[in-house]
């Protein structure tokens, strides 16, 4: 009886963490290209589900061509290779291009209109998936299949859902060793505060800014990678994924790399015990949860920029 | 371009041309009223130009927070949607099939909407304002999905036909009379009345309050306007005419859904309407919701993919045209103007 609970209990906070883990990879590039960059990238989210589609086109191919003559070592190890470092790869790409492109000529704007701007990208971006992929939903869940699941007295767990929680916990270690202690970092959290004054010193804003940008989209890519052996993904998710996205900026505070994991924990926490107990007021709890905090400390959890 | 001269340069336009613009405006609407009845108008014609009045209704209410107050939403899909709902499930559990009285229910249901969720946003502004607007309106979205004992869920309300005035004018008419007769002169009147009421109340003492808001909060504060208050009662205006228009929408569509009346994806399109057709202009958000209407049905017409070509309009116009068409149409008469050898100024 008591492990029942305590089971049941460990499942939903183990669903807790994998939701805070895609949350944490889609708000933190959010929040960074907003606090570092003053950009209000309303399209940023639309990242995951490309990241996710990539995924599924990548990993179908693999087990269409080698699934057999590998060793479950083998496919593993392209399997991360694929999620881990291949998707993020090009979907960096593609956000480089459509930085150069779409959304250099926005920078300069008030964030309304950036807003307003990158919403119409975002609707563009959801269609050019709709192209490539098509309007059914799409899953390849070959990678959470190899890995299996272990059991508990309350039934099975996925394995490849520790692995998400595992793999992001290690990445937003290494944001924070990369914000604290490296050189790069430094000069970046300076620019947040006044950019100005660190182009003045001779060092290269602007190589800083793409490199910032690229980093966030191919965390929202990663996002989708790994969410993907675990949910299907259909198009309209994109502008789902928006609001959550946003949800994290809130909550944490515009800009701040802590209040994205705080932030992500949280809904992730209300979202996993809403949907075991309240399963029809889970998400609104989230968008009430954002209503609050927005009303008790308007600049979310660990932001410091005055509302 | 500054507000000040922007409006100078309006009113400079307004001399030179103010026969002529009126009387074009005259002739507009003296066209909209006979426009059933013009040779090659069928149903779908008078559809596509009854979708257009009501989301100008919509937009020009939308304009009230964006173009008067400087305050962008991304909530109105609430003000709309709560008034196409209200509509929807009063007629399916009260049977009330009167249109002369749902409409102000739904007016009404988007005003206290508008009140409530007003009330709480305009204690922030600019991009705040914008995504606590977000999160409450997307709140009362999955309410609705998730509601769906009550509302329907993803499936939606029907959206029965409603008698005018005790008059079941389907029976008599048959849709085609319906819709081409009285349901669309409904729409037109509301249109009219919507933008007479607007017009006087932006161009009384309280529209310039809320530019002067607009132009400088700082500044409003301290010559003792209490912005706050000015910015909610903005709000709740700007709800119960956006209600008008979402009410005008599920009687023309005879169906609401989540998806298509709370999603946040309306409030963008809303904003995109204004934006495309000038948020400095009074009239401009009219302007943008005929060129939305007409380009997404001829995008729809053309491709699947309409969703792209309408993201690509907005990308461009915010890039290239920030004041959209009423700011392209004011330089084309700029330069008429000037070729005419008029003032050189500007």
């Amino acid at each position: 009886m008591v492990q029942q609970l305590l089971s049941e209990q460990l499942v939903i906070i183990l669903n807790g963490l994998s939701g805070a883990a895609t949350l944490f990879l889609l708000g933190t590039g959010l929040s960074l290209i907003y606090g570092m960059l003053n950009f209000m990238n309303l399209a940023h989210a639309a990242f995951l589900p490309l990241g996710a589609y990539l995924a599924a086109s990548l990993i179908q191919r693999t087990v269409g061509a080698v699934g057999g003559s590998l060793g479950f070592i083998g496919l593993f190890v392209v399997f991360l290779v694929l999620l881990l470092v291949v998707v993020p790869a090009i979907v960096s790409l593609v956000g480089l291009a459509m930085e150069r492109t779409a959304f250099k000529p926005l920078y300069g704007l008030e964030d309304d209109y950036q807003l307003l701007a990158t919403f119409g990208i975002i609707l563009m971006m959801e269609d050019a998936m709709k192209f490539i992929w098509g309007g059914q939903p799409v899953s390849a869940t070959a990678p959470s299949n190899l890995l299996g699941s272990f059991t508990l007295p309350s039934g099975t767990y996925p394995w490849w859902a520790v692995l998400t929680i595992l793999v992001t916990a290690s990445v937003a270690g290494t944001l924070y060793y990369f914000f604290e202690k490296t050189r790069l970092g430094k000069i970046t959290l300076a620019m947040a505060e006044d950019e100005e004054a660190v182009s003045f010193t001779g060092i290269d804003t602007r190589s800083i800014h793409l490199k910032v940008f690229v980093i966030g989209i191919s965390l929202a890519a990663l996002g989708g990678a790994l969410y993907l052996p675990t949910a299907s993904m259909t198009t309209g998710l994109a502008l789902e994924f928006v609001i959550l996205a946003f949800a994290v900026l809130v909550i944490g505070g515009l800009g701040s790399l802590k209040g994205a994991i705080a932030a992500s924990l949280i809904i992730g926490m209300v979202q996993a015990y809403g949907s075991y107990y309240v399963p029809v007021l889970e998400l609104a709890l989230v968008f009430l949860l954002m209503a609050v905090i927005m009303l008790i400390k308007p600049t979310g959890l660990f932001g410091e920029i005055e509302a | 371009m500054s507000q000040d001269t922007k409006t100078g340069v309006m009113i400079g336009i307004k001399q030179q041309f103010g026969n002529l613009s009126s009387a074009a405006g005259a002739l507009l609407l003296v066209g909209a009223f006979v426009f059933p009845y013009l040779p090659g108008t069928g149903q779908y014609q008078v559809f596509l130009l009854g979708q257009i009045l009501a989301f100008a209704i919509a937009a020009l209410a939308y304009n009230v927070l964006l173009g008067y107050t400087g305050l962008l939403s991304f909530g109105h899909a609430a003000f709309f949607g709560g008034s196409a709902y209200a509509v929807g499930l009063v007629m399916q559990y009260y049977g009330v099939s009167e249109l002369l009285l749902l409409i102000p229910l739904g007016v009404l249901v988007a005003g206290t909407i508008a009140a409530v969720i007003g009330f709480i946003s305009v204690r922030h502004t600019e991009v705040y304002y914008a995504l606590l607007m977000l999160a409450l309106a997307h709140l009362i979205y999955i309410l609705t999905v998730k509601l769906y004992t009550v509302t329907g869920g993803t499936d939606g309300v029907a959206i029965m036909t409603p008698t005018v005035g005790g008059v079941n004018y389907l029976t008599a008419w048959g849709y085609e009379g319906y819709l081409m007769g009285i349901l669309y002169y409904v729409i037109l009147i509301g249109f009219v009345v919507t933008m007479v009421l607007l017009w006087t109340f932006m161009h009384s003492p309280f529209g310039l309050t809320l530019k002067t808001i607009r132009d400088d909060p700082d500044r409003a504060r301290a010559i003792g306007i209490p912005v706050r208050r000015y910015r909610w009662y903005a709000s709740i205006m700007s709800g119960l005419f956006t209600g008008l228009g979402g009410a005008m929408y599920a009687f023309l569509n005879g169906h609401v859904t989540p998806g298509t009346v709370l999603h946040w994806s309306r409030s963008g399109e809303l904003a995109f309407m204004t934006v495309l057709g000038g948020t400095g202009w009074f009239f401009g958000p009219i302007t943008g919701a005929g060129a939305f209407i007409l380009i997404r049905s001829q995008a729809q017409q053309l491709t699947e993919y309409w969703h792209f070509v309408m993201g690509f309009v907005l990308f461009l116009v915010i890039v290239f045209e920030p004041e959209g068409i009423s700011g392209i149409g004011a330089r084309i008469r700029r330069r008429i103007r000037r070729w005419r050898g008029g003032g050189g100024e500007r």
